[in-house]
């Protein structure tokens, strides 16, 4: 009996073991899936293929005429898109070399146009240097006289405006009751007075650039003191800039206008005699004031605007009509030719 | 009783030893496998496999591709997939996921991609490893370029933070990220375009969009073709004579609007998805990096890589604005 029962136990094992062997031998046999473990291999997502410089980045403003006290006038009245710490660099290098910075700022008693034109040109009569950021009202024809009368005498002018003037602005100097708002020509409306143009659109380049097809490089034309000691200024998306005088910096050829979409040497700093125009503003911000030479430009700039010989009083008397300058019509274009007869 | 036992016993001997028992059971296991055996004989001989992508771009709707595409790999049933795509792009992060998921799967079955209306910026990023790209002649392709949304907030008061760059990243540096994204994804096109492209990395830089007509002349697309045409491609491809076509089915709707930082339309959201608001996550604005065509309500997007990229309504009434002759 025992015997029996010890026969049937073994043909019990023998029958469990073979049944779960077959089936772990089928499963063997059979087993053809695999679960994915997929790697990243392909070489253009890999951080070698990648390169982005950063900007050069040192330097600290200088230039020649220190301590000579001289004034600068920088008027923010034609609701200019900058703010004051926009300048910071530019206003510090000033007052550290002994000159004095002043604001020309909206009144509220500027009610009429010759509100406007006769209280700019009091504060131009005692002032040095006049320098114009991104304005967002237009002047007007007599006001531009005045800045004329201005750089006739013997001021320094400087203006910087890059293509875009911010669209609140206009609606701004609406509300102020300044020039009626207009799309574009802010900029204009004064440089024109003293033989300085400014194009629209942004100027790019896709083959040279810095870390953005925006960010360009331009490089002085000549021997120009306002250049002197600059490689390269790097400017984010200038504006062209054309003068009666010569240009300064340019452009690589193979940058191109946003608009006509040339490529081609485009100047973005000009001088014509006592003014001088730059195709941006941003260059002397905080953030940008030393990539690459644009110390040396912006030392080189207010070296230029210190050293003028203007006239005690002037520009004097009021304007003899302003015939020469009629409200420049809608868009820049038809004036961008100069446009220097208002001196 | 034995005889009778014998009876049984003998009749079942002669019925066993019959011919006509065997054809009998013969019969009956051919009628078994005959189907299986029919089965392996008639049918097609594979499938091909159609994936949607018909809207923007935005990490749901990768999500949703990106598991269709692993089905189609693991499934041994389908050997050829078809991309058929109607897309502007969307965000950088989930088109070159939709990238890696479509090179993994054009490595194993070829993969055929059929342009609809659109397949631009980050729908054609990861339309490039396909094998073939059929396009219809008024399809839009190209946009080859990134753009990124740039918050100018300082940290509000009330705040400490361990590091200059900890709250806010600077247009600088933003501007440097955007560059790096825009050569991943150009110097992907050129890897997977380059023999047939015509034009050079700096013209597609430009992020010009193209009709399907000029992008089979300048290589982004290879031929005019509808889906049908695509699929019986990618048959062709896989060796497939006589071939199922399956559309993969998605669970749900995945159709989500899109936003961006905290304006713009509100997206519908489903229970299942967090709903894709690009740089927006629950009151956290961050920039977003978008690999798009187009414009979006609300957007105000200051940098990109291209000189086309830039479609915003804003920009494009300030440009045409100014229009105008130099001087």
């Amino acid at each position: 009996m025992s015997g029996g029962l010890r026969t049937r136990l073994a043909l019990f094992v023998v029958v469990v073991t073979l049944t779960v062997s077959a089936v772990g031998a089928a499963g063997v046999v059979t087993d053809h899936g695999h679960t994915e473990k997929p790697s990243v291999e392909q070489p253009h997502f890999q951080p070698d293929a990648v390169e982005v410089d950063d900007l050069e980045r040192d330097g600290k403003i200088e230039y020649e005429h220190v301590g000579e006290s001289k004034t600068v006038l920088i008027d923010v009245a034609y609701a200019n898109d900058v703010s004051r710490a926009d300048l910071q660099p530019f206003v510090s290098a000033l007052t550290a070399g002994g000159h004095d910075v002043v604001y020309h700022e909206r009144h509220d008693s500027d009610r009429t146009v010759e509100d406007r034109r006769d209280r700019l040109r009091d504060r131009l009569q005692d002032v040095d240097a006049y320098v114009v950021v991104e304005p967002g009202a237009r002047y007007s024809a007599e006001e531009a006289d005045v800045v004329a009368g201005f750089a006739d005498a013997g001021g320094r002018v400087m203006f910087a405006a890059g293509p875009e003037t911010g669209g609140t602005a206009d609606i701004l100097s609406g509300l102020l009751g300044l020039s009626a708002p207009t799309a574009d020509g802010e900029i204009e409306s004064v440089s024109s007075s003293v033989g300085i143009a400014y194009d629209t659109g942004y100027l790019y380049d896709m083959e040279t650039y810095e870390h953005n097809y925006r960010t360009i490089a331009a490089t002085p034309t000549g021997d120009a003191a306002l250049t002197a000691g600059v490689d390269r200024v790097v400017f984010d998306g200038p504006t062209r800039v054309v003068g009666d005088g010569p240009t300064l910096l340019s452009t690589n050829p193979t940058a191109e206008h946003s608009e006509t979409r040339e490529a081609g040497e485009y100047g973005v700093a000009v001088r014509s005699d006592n003014a001088v125009g730059v195709g941006d503003a941003g260059f002397m911000t905080g953030e940008r004031y030393n990539r690459a030479d644009n110390e040396v430009f912006i030392g080189n700039l207010i070296d230029f605007l210190v050293s003028g010989d203007k006239a005690p009083g002037e520009p004097s008397g009021p304007s003899d009509g302003g015939a020469a300058h009629d409200e420049l019509p809608e868009g820049i274009g038809e004036d961008a030719d100069g446009g220097s007869d208002g001196s | 009783m034995s005889d009778t036992l014998a009876a049984v016993r003998n009749l079942l001997k002669t019925i066993s030893r019959s011919y006509v028992t065997v054809v009998v059971i013969a019969l009956l296991v051919g009628a078994s496998v005959a189907p299986i055996v029919w089965g392996a004989t008639s049918s097609p001989d594979g499938t091909v496999a159609v994936i949607e992508i018909d809207q923007s771009i935005t990490e749901p709707t990768a999500d949703a591709v990106a598991a269709d595409l692993q089905e189609a790999r693991e499934n041994e049933s389908i050997d050829a997939v078809v991309l058929k795509v109607d897309s502007p792009g969307g965000g950088v992060t989930a088109s070159e996921r939709l990238y890696l998921a479509v090179e993994r799967t054009a490595q194993e079955m070829p993969v055929v991609t059929s342009v609809q209306a659109t397949g631009a910026s980050g729908a054609y990023y990861l339309s490039a490893p396909s094998d073939r790209i059929y396009v219809a002649p008024s399809s839009i392709v190209g946009s080859i370029g990134v753009r990124a949304t740039y918050i100018d907030a300082p940290m509000s008061e009330g705040q400490i933070a361990t590091g200059p760059d900890k709250a806010v990243t600077s247009e600088e540096q933003l501007k440097q990220q955007t560059e790096m994204m825009k050569q991943t994804f150009l110097g992907t096109v050129m890897d997977h375009r380059g023999d047939e492209l015509t034009l050079t990395e700096t013209e597609l830089a430009y992020a010009k969009t193209y009709t399907g007509t000029e992008a089979v002349e300048n290589g982004l697309a290879d031929e005019i073709g509808d889906t049908e045409v695509a699929i019986g491609a990618a048959a062709d491809r896989a060796g497939l004579d006589d071939y199922d076509v399956v559309t993969m089915e998605r669970e749900q709707s995945l159709s989500l609007s899109i936003t961006l930082e905290d304006g713009g339309e509100q997206p519908t959201a489903s229970p299942q998805h967090r709903p894709q608001t690009f740089g927006n996550y629950g009151g956290v604005n961050t920039p977003a990096f978008l690999a798009m065509w187009g414009s979006i309500s609300s957007e105000t997007v200051v940098d990109a890589t291209d000189g086309d990229a830039s479609l915003t309504g804003v920009t494009n009434a300030t440009a045409a604005d100014r229009g105008g002759e130099q001087p």
